[in-house]
């Protein structure tokens, strides 16, 4: 590994060419914020050279305004004022570096979520102009910086061997990456063994397995790990290394891999109702959707009326939305639990598909399906609803604060009632006699809280995995080199999965493929004159391993200076604080800029 | 693609006049919808002359529909003609920019 | 700018939107060649055209710019804009697109997007990149943001009056320009050629597009950009700012008179999304969405439909059966109303037609690739590869293989690139990746 930024930084020469360039976005900004005022206060900051501004600094012609202002030599720094830097800083770095400048000579003020979006009128002009004035007084102190390269191991980790874990492990074993694919049970397969048929065209859920099953054993790229667990994650994108804990005959034995890349894909599990909802775990009659499903492979169609538990099914009622689309304050769950208010994406169809198979294979039995909105969003599905209406399968709809109510029944032979106020018949309250009740149970993210917090990945309130940004980064979790494929992101069918699965795989190619990794240099920096070797920066890091004490000789006597592992440096900046001798720094945040920012804003 | 550089003025002139026979119909569409928008925004900013103006307002003083003054408003308005200015009632005045050349394009 | 007759790529992309940027990006990122042919004269796709996206309520400019900026820059991305593709057949190992450049009459290697010939122009024509409710001249830059910034003339609109080829500073304009056929090969393609909505003039019952005030949604997306043509909503028959406003749901999808018997899958929460910027910038409008059933099931969906419903949008369940032309510019819709009420009516300022989703392109007769029933293209794995056509080398993404939002579009579009590097490897490996 090497940082080319440890070397001495030369003191910048504070020659006022610092162009400043404000973004319009559109209005997004230049409603609220008096852009031409702001690039006046901007030209009159003594560092400054020029000052412009532009509809969409973004684009094309934004962009070619910097480096025709680089390119002559009218400026040397750059300060775009727009959005967030997230959105568009690597946008405007890679301007200045095509331009043929250090592209850490770039400093970003967001004068949109930090002003246009959140203050109006004088207020929001002034306070633009003050981030403006600060970004351009750091600017002029900005030093250029290199990139941090570290080595990557061509191999990548998939966690999770459901349809996910198997295409992106095939996917990224197929573009010449070695993988270990990890898998907690005793197969792969996931979630699709204990289904039956695929929704809407029926496809075995076995053949869909199968279609991986054979590459995944018989790669000579990829290692399948069952019944194994990781227990241990050190290390960073390019070079980590996992514990891996397998179960066997003789105990458990560990594995260590050293691995580029980690995908989590660690799928998703059915969520199980609690006691008396719906009357479950108090009747035997109500089951849940994957439970019907698991019926469905033991009954022989030769009947004419679907058999469950024994009973022969003349009136089943399908419930949908149960542990899904809960609202704070109508619905209750049980303490602990998830209140689960996202919609689980899956059940509509899967429930018009077991409904139609059963109709289809079983005249005799009856359903009537209690919903709230029918969601056949997906190529296919709108056709499974509407042969539902063509198999007679009775539809009644109910409002979310008006779930239908189980109850035992002593009414004729029937063992179960559901009463419902159903929304097509002008709510009219109606009571469906029933021999099975059968529960669409929603889906919940696998119990990751293991590996979730080893390596610090960020969970919604719903508890599936957050990705960086759904459009920008979809498949990329906050850090670098951990990916997600599947489930464990957001409730998806299987085709769904296997997409994120083949963008997962792009991404791990794109980034292992090199065989060396770039990082931002923005990471601490020791000046080793100044170090004394107190070792407070060591205490106060919070990363293990990013700052250590060595020895060294210094004028024939062996003295301790702190070092920076600056792949592992998050530029925190927690050793910057403590250090007595001001001897620790992080690049492109060092005290001087900090300083000149203060300044400006208190000059403003 | 024909190469225009190689060529005299005279030949372009003579070039051009061939092209305006060939592409007579569209020219001739090209030329009548610029007449009649030429006519009616000058009608617009007629009645914007006074002072600023609604859309219906406009409508009424110039015998226009209300939707073309509107595209009208916002086409002058996009090339720096027309700005916008109090709101009455439910509907907003549009004032004319005045002396001041604008230049810069506003919006895209 | 004449093109060179044959230019040969890793992988044709065939249409510059979100997704086929996405699989560009992820095909060279990871070293391959890619070409990205675009019919539009600038890339960006519907995306670029709307006004935030859900259920983050970011700015579509925002997340796309830095896509099209990226793709146009990249080293191993050739971008072909303005450019019909009149074939792509497989020949031997390769994929062979036959292309027409169209004319832009403008030379994009001289124009530097100064604006200086549209400003000239005489000639004022409505501007269907705002909805039509703005104009622009017959000589124009397609949007702001447009990638590339390359002025483009409208032959059919142009008066040859000079005027534009006067003030160019750069002698770019050219009359004489024709069209240019050229030959992309490549060893894999993917097809991400998007989506149009289906027509408002094939709906007679909501008056084939003839009553004021009635738009479609992607119109909607225009009055909403902060760029957009009156940089506010107005309704467009006289400027009123609208007190009330309508969606009609399903108004082309799940509805066999009209040919499209799918749900569009975006419709539901683009009208949520809608509503929500509405009563954002109309705070005392009234909202209403005429639904059948809501369709919010991506991450974050059902609750952004529930924080809707809590903003006090109204959700009205119902089949709109009738639009008419009410009085001083309103809209009356007729509907059934699902929850007991019988046939009702009620007027509005200005009403939203949420038209369905059709497929941006027919392959037939130029690429012999399948489609489904849907017209979609037809993918041949859809559980394990969605992308898969049944054209060895050809991958479908985004909504070319079907309606989806820009989340799923996106992962789709990935999914696709893997599968062309994975088609690739097969065929040729190259493990480590090329300069």
């Amino acid at each position: 590994m090497t940082n080319p930024n440890d070397k001495e930084n030369k003191d910048d020469t504070h020659n006022g060419k610092v162009g400043v360039y404000i973004c319009h976005c559109g209005g997004n900004i230049s409603d609220h914020v008096d852009v031409d005022k702001v690039r006046d206060a901007a030209e009159d900051l003594s560092c400054v050279k020029v000052a412009r501004t532009n509809m969409f600094m973004c684009s094309d012609p934004g962009q070619n305004m910097i480096i025709e202002d680089l390119e002559n030599g009218e400026v040397d720094r750059v300060v775009v004022a727009s959005c967030a830097p997230s959105l568009h800083e690597t946008t405007f770095r890679s301007a200045v570096e095509r331009a043929g400048a250090n592209p850490f000579v770039y400093e970003h003020a967001n004068i949109r979520e930090q002003v246009s979006w959140v203050h109006h009128g004088d207020p929001a002009t002034d306070k633009a102009s003050t981030l403006v004035a600060a970004a351009a007084a750091k600017a002029e102190n900005l030093e250029p910086l290199h990139p941090v390269r570290v080595d990557a191991f061509r191999h990548a980790t998939v966690i999770g061997a459901g349809i996910a874990g198997m295409k992106t492990a095939v996917d990224i074993a197929r573009q010449g990456i070695d993988v270990a694919l990890v898998e907690k049970t005793t197969q792969p397969g996931g979630r699709l063994n204990t289904l039956h048929t695929l929704a809407p065209d029926g496809e075995k859920a076995g053949d869909v397995v199968d279609a991986f099953y054979e590459e995944i054993q018989n790669s000579e790229r990829i290692t399948v790990y069952p019944n194994t667990q990781v227990n241990d994650v050190k290390g960073y994108v390019g070079n980590f290394t996992l514990t891996l804990a397998t179960d066997g005959e003789n105990g458990r034995a560990d594995t260590t891999v050293d691995t580029g890349a980690i995908v989590m894909a660690t799928g998703s599990q059915s969520y199980t109702p609690f006691n008396g909802e719906y009357a479950y775990g108090e009747h035997p009659q109500v089951i849940t959707l994957p439970e019907l499903i698991q019926t469905l492979a033991e009954n022989s169609g030769d009947e004419n009326t679907l058999t469950v538990n024994g009973k022969k099914i003349r009136n089943m009622v399908m419930i949908h939305c149960v542990g899904s689309r809960r609202i704070p304050g109508i619905h209750e769950t049980k303490e602990d639990a998830n209140l689960n208010e996202y919609c689980s994406r899956t059940c509509c169809s899967a429930v018009l598909h077991a409904g139609n198979f059963i109709r289809e294979t079983f005249p005799g039995t009856s359903i009537f399906d209690m919903y709230r909105d029918i969601r056949t969003y997906g190529r296919g599905q709108e056709e499974l609803y509407n042969r539902a209406a063509e198999n007679r399968v009775v539809f009644m709809r109910f409002e979310a604060d008006a779930p239908p109510r189980v109850e035992s029944s002593d009414t004729g032979n029937f063992p179960l009632s559901v009463t419902v106020s159903d929304g097509l018949t002008f709510n009219e309250e109606m009571t469906v006699p029933a021999d099975l009740v059968v529960l669409a149970t929603g889906v919940e993210p696998t119990d990751i809280s293991g590996i979730a917090g080893m390596l610090k990945l960020p969970r919604g309130n719903d508890g599936f995995l957050n990705e960086v940004h759904p459009k920008l980064r979809p498949v990329e979790l906050p850090v670098t080199g951990v990916f997600l494929a599947g489930t464990c992101q957001a409730p998806m069918d299987s085709s769904e999965a296997c997409n994120t699965a083949g963008a997962a795989a792009a991404k791990v190619s794109a980034l292992l493929g090199k065989g060396y990794i770039e990082l931002d240099p923005f990471v601490a920096h020791v000046d080793e004159e100044k170090c004394t070797g107190t070792g407070a920066c060591v205490d106060a890091c919070l990363v293990d391993d990013a700052l250590e004490l060595v020895e060294t000789e210094v004028a024939g006597q062996t003295v301790k200076k702190a070092r920076v592992t600056a792949a592992l440096c998050q530029g925190c900046g927690a050793c910057v604080a403590v250090c007595p001798e001001n001897a620790i720094e992080v690049n492109g945040w060092t005290l001087k800029q900090y300083e000149a920012m203060v300044d400006a804003i208190a000059a403003a | 693609m024909s190469d225009t550089e190689h060529k005299t003025d005279g030949d372009k002139k003579q070039m051009l006049k061939q092209l305006r026979k060939q592409r007579k119909e569209s020219v001739a569409r090209a030329t009548a919808i610029m007449k009649k928008s030429k006519k009616e925004m000058k009608m617009v900013r007629g009645a914007l002359s006074d002072g600023p103006a609604t859309v219906p307002q406009i409508a009424e003083a110039t015998g226009l529909f209300s939707d073309q003054v509107l595209w009208y408003v916002a086409a002058m308005k996009k090339y720096g003609e027309i700005q916008e200015a109090e709101k009455d009632g439910a509907y907003f005045q549009y004032a004319l920019v005045g002396a001041r050349e604008t230049t810069e394009p506003q919006e895209g | 700018m004449a093109e060179p007759q044959v230019q040969h790529f890793d992988t044709i992309v065939i249409g510059g939107g979100i997704a086929g940027l996405q699989s560009a990006l992820d095909l060279a990122d990871q070293g391959y060649r890619v070409a990205v042919v675009e019919k539009d004269a600038s890339i960006g796709g519907k995306m670029i055209r709307l006004s935030k996206v859900f259920p983050t309520l970011d700015c579509a400019s925002c997340i796309t710019t830095p896509k099209m900026a990226s793709a146009a820059h990249h080293e191993n991305i050739t971008l072909f804009t303005y450019c019909n593709v009149d074939g792509i057949v497989r020949m031997g190992e390769e994929i062979h697109a036959r292309i027409t450049q169209n004319p832009r009459y403008v030379d994009p290697d001289k124009c530097i997007g100064c604006r200086k010939c549209e400003y000239a122009c005489p000639v004022y024509l409505p501007d269907m990149e705002q909805g039509g409710f703005s104009a622009k001249k017959a000589i124009s830059i397609p949007f702001s943001n447009a990638i590339p910034q390359v002025a483009v003339l409208d032959a059919e609109h142009c008066m040859l009056c000079g005027q534009c080829e006067t003030v160019c500073p750069t002698d770019a304009v050219d009359y004489f320009m024709e069209p240019e056929t050229f030959t992309l090969t490549a060893r894999t393609a993917v097809l991400s050629t998007g989506f149009e909505l289906s027509p408002v003039k094939d709906k007679a019952q909501y008056g084939n597009g003839e009553i004021p005030n009635v738009i479609d949604s992607l119109q909607m997306e225009r009055l909403l950009a902060p760029h957009g043509p009156y940089n506010r909503v107005l309704r467009p028959s006289d400027g009123m700012e609208p007190d009330s406003i309508a969606y009609v749901q399903c108004a082309g999808s799940r509805d066999k008179s009209m040919g499209v018997s799918y749900c569009s899958r975006v419709c539901c929460m683009y009208a949520i999304k809608q509503a929500m910027l509405l009563s954002g910038a109309l705070p005392l409008a009234d909202i209403t969405i005429y639904y059948m059933d809501i369709r919010a099931f991506g991450k974050g969906y059902e609750q952004f439909y529930q924080n809707a419903k809590a903003m006090g949008i109204e959700f009205v369940k119902a089949k709109v059966a009738r639009i008419n032309e009410g009085d001083g510019g309103s809209v009356t819709v007729r509907y059934e109303n699902q929850d007991g009420g019988g046939i009702q009516t009620m007027d509005h300022d200005l009403v939203v037609l949420s038209m369905g989703i059709l497929p941006g392109w027919r392959p037939e007769p130029y690429c012999p690739v399948s489609t489904d029933s849907d017209r979609f293209i037809t993918s041949i794995k859809p559980k394990i590869s969605p992308v898969l056509t049944d054209m060895e080398g050809v991958f479908a993404a985004g909504a070319a293989a079907g309606p989806k939002d820009i989340v799923d579009t996106i992962s789709e579009s990935g999914s696709a690139a893997v599968e062309a590097a994975k088609y690739m490897q097969a065929s040729e490996p190259i493990l480590e990746t090329q300069p």
